[in-house]
């Protein structure tokens, strides 16, 4: 539509400085954002005074941004569905997947970014992705995947073996 | 890698997150990691709960959500792989059906949406999960053909009663029935066919007696439901069902479903089912349309298995395998709560005692006069909690058939009623009236189907069936 309005902007600023523009729809995504939004309403917030998020850097905040125009038009989710176990999944759809594709670092950065801004879809997706990585792996295979130091001593280690046998294999 | 990102340093609710939607096998594991994992996954109640909601339907109550968790893990990999040890066999399978008669009674009672193709009872995840671990025949071998039925099938030595009715051939039977498709071979010979020998058991006289009830019960007086009993009842079904397939696919399709219904509650009402008074307050659902299948044999079969050729068989000793035909037929029951008083001394006490009235009608032209009557009946809990169903079959004001009967799964299950229904002289004085076949298969199955019940006179009495 040639008459519409243009979509009305949101400027966000990382930790490392860097103002980026998004669509306010896209950063209502972030239910942080939304509330900060409906506080102190739109005309506050321009490029000379964005919305600081102090806790990321500008190259996860931009993957934020990059899920959020991705999943802009996604029904907002309800606290039903979150309380519901049965509406729960551990699939994650393909571009979600794709979009996970990162290293381990960003992984855990996105992760903690989405629950600092509220996004819980996506919260949820890198914590599924986590789970995944963790999914059918031996207690050696968890260490050396996620970089963690065995700190138990020989009788401990053969001790929390025997109390965890039910879910070996005879 | 920064500080903040590893993740034993993640924010407990973050990780509570991640480890909500790992599988529950897994949390056996994480636990030798490291000490932080072990620390975060002992005794966290809230991580065991969420685990098991995840995976499993919510039961009524809280439970202990690690322990039932690590059974069920336990559960699957035991059905993945069976011990082909006799004795841990045995060990395994009293496991195995504690571990799935619990699943059942904390699987999700009505609410749910229906199960597919089966209206009548509604989906659980509990069960969902058991008809996948028994999916493969090891597992099948391996705990549900243990009974002492199937032992003697396996054969070659002649097996006494003394060595029937163990906690593990009992535990084997009422898994089988819980399942609820009749494995009728046990193995792949001709003699690994199973419908002999549970006709053998079902119509051996010498099964009922006052202290079973005269029915599918413990020869005790204890009124603990004989599973064996109920197994070669299920069996005899089994082998005859496929005469009634055109009759009623919602009902064929609860045979061909493993553990479907099996479970307290699992019945869901027809839809705008309309009920007051006292059939609002009647615990066991009664009120309603029923569909009864009976199986029996011929009139002279079961006089010459039961007074000549079982003189042959010393005392203590099981009937031998009964090579002969059966026929089944469908009855429509309808019945309506008139009464509900206090459980007696001998009842369970859990719920009352709840008394009911109806009608039976036959949904054969072929048959006898024997399915149309009137109805009269009571329903009551075991001791143990087994829910026991009796009925009386009203002739002009005479009591002339009498069922005993036990509701698989419990309360209100979908799976339906399995047990015998039988001549009332049989409790008299013991020999059978010449003119009936006196003892009957039966399985009733609330179907609570909408259209009338249309008689179907004009019929010749044909008792023996012959």
């Amino acid at each position: 539509m040639a008459d519409a309005k243009p979509a009305p902007k949101i400027w966000v600023q990382s930790n490392d400085s860097a103002i980026i523009e998004l669509d306010r729809q896209v950063a209502e995504r972030s239910v942080l954002i939304k509330n900060l939004i409906e506080d102190i309403g739109d005309e506050g917030i321009t490029a000379q005074n964005p919305i600081p998020i102090p806790n990321v850097n500008e190259a996860v905040l931009r993957k934020v941004v990059e899920w959020c125009e991705h999943h802009r038009n996604d029904p907002p989710q309800t606290q039903d569905d979150d309380n519901d176990a049965r509406k729960k999944t551990t699939e994650i759809e393909e571009w979600d997947q794709k979009f996970m594709q990162v290293d381990q670092e960003m992984l855990f950065e996105i992760i903690l970014a989405s629950n600092y801004l509220d996004i819980k879809p996506l919260l949820d997706v890198g914590c599924k992705t986590v789970a995944n990585m963790i999914k059918g792996k031996s207690p050696e295979e968890i260490r050396k995947t996620f970089n963690i130091t065995n700190d138990f001593t020989p009788e401990e280690e053969e001790q929390i073996r025997r109390e965890n046998e039910w879910a070996e294999d005879r | 890698m920064s500080e903040t990102t590893c993740l034993t340093l993640l924010p407990a609710e973050i990780l509570h997150n991640i480890l909500q939607w790992v599988d529950p096998r897994d949390l056996g594991r994480l636990p030798r990691v490291s000490r932080f994992m072990r620390d975060y996954i002992r005794s966290n109640r809230k991580l065991w709960k969420d685990a098991y909601l995840y995976n499993l339907d919510a039961p009524e109550r809280d439970i202990d959500w690690e322990q039932e968790l690590r059974d069920v893990v336990r559960l699957q990999l035991i059905c993945a792989a069976p011990s082909p040890n006799r004795s841990d066999n045995e060990r395994e399978l009293l496991f195995v059906h504690n571990a799935v008669t619990r699943l059942l009674r904390h699987a999700s009672p009505t609410g749910g949406p229906a199960a597919p193709r089966m209206p009548t009872h509604s989906a659980s995840r509990n069960a969902s999960l058991l008809a996948r671990l028994f999916r493969d025949e090891n597992a099948r071998t391996a705990f549900f053909t243990r009974s002492f039925l199937y032992r003697r099938s396996r054969g070659p030595s002649i097996l006494s009663f003394a060595e029937c009715n163990t906690p593990v051939q009992q535990a084997s039977a009422q898994l089988h029935c819980l399942w609820g498709r009749p494995l009728l071979n046990s193995g792949r010979t001709r003699r690994s066919r199973m419908h002999p020998f549970a006709l053998s058991k079902v119509y051996d006289l010498r099964e009922y007696t006052v202290r079973t009830r005269w029915g599918p019960f413990m020869d005790d007086g204890s009124d603990r439901v004989d599973w064996e009993k109920m197994e070669a009842i299920m069996l005899v079904l089994g082998s005859n069902i496929n005469q009634v397939q055109a009759s009623s696919p919602a009902f064929l399709s609860m045979w061909d479903s493993p553990f479907a219904g099996s479970w307290a509650g699992s019945w869901i009402p027809t839809p705008g089912r309309k009920l007051s008074g006292l059939d609002l307050q009647d615990p066991y659902g009664i009120s309603g349309t029923w569909l009864r299948v009976v199986c029996f044999i011929d009139y002279n079969d079961f006089f010459a298995f039961n007074f000549l050729a079982s003189q042959r068989v010393p005392d203590g000793y099981p009937c031998p395998a009964l090579e002969t035909g059966e026929a089944t037929r469908l009855i429509l029951m309808k019945l309506h709560v008139t009464s509900i008083e206090p459980p007696g001394e001998e009842d369970g006490q859990g719920l009352p005692v709840v008394h009911f009235r109806g009608i039976s009608r036959s949904l054969h032209n072929s048959w006898d006069n024997n399915a149309d009557s009137d109805l009269r009946g009571t329903c009551r809990l075991t001791r143990e909690g087994d829910v026991r169903w009796t009925t009386f079959s009203i002739f002009d004001g005479e009591e002339r058939w009498r069922s005993e009967s036990v509701q698989v799964g419990g309360v209100k299950s979908a799976r339906g009623v399995l047990g015998n229904w039988f001549d009332v002289y049989v409790c008299t004085n013991f020999l059978p009236n010449p003119s009936s076949v006196p003892y009957i298969s039966m399985l009733s199955s609330h179907v609570d189907v909408t259209e009338t019940m249309t008689s179907t006179a004009p019929r010749v009495p044909r008792r023996s069936g012959s």
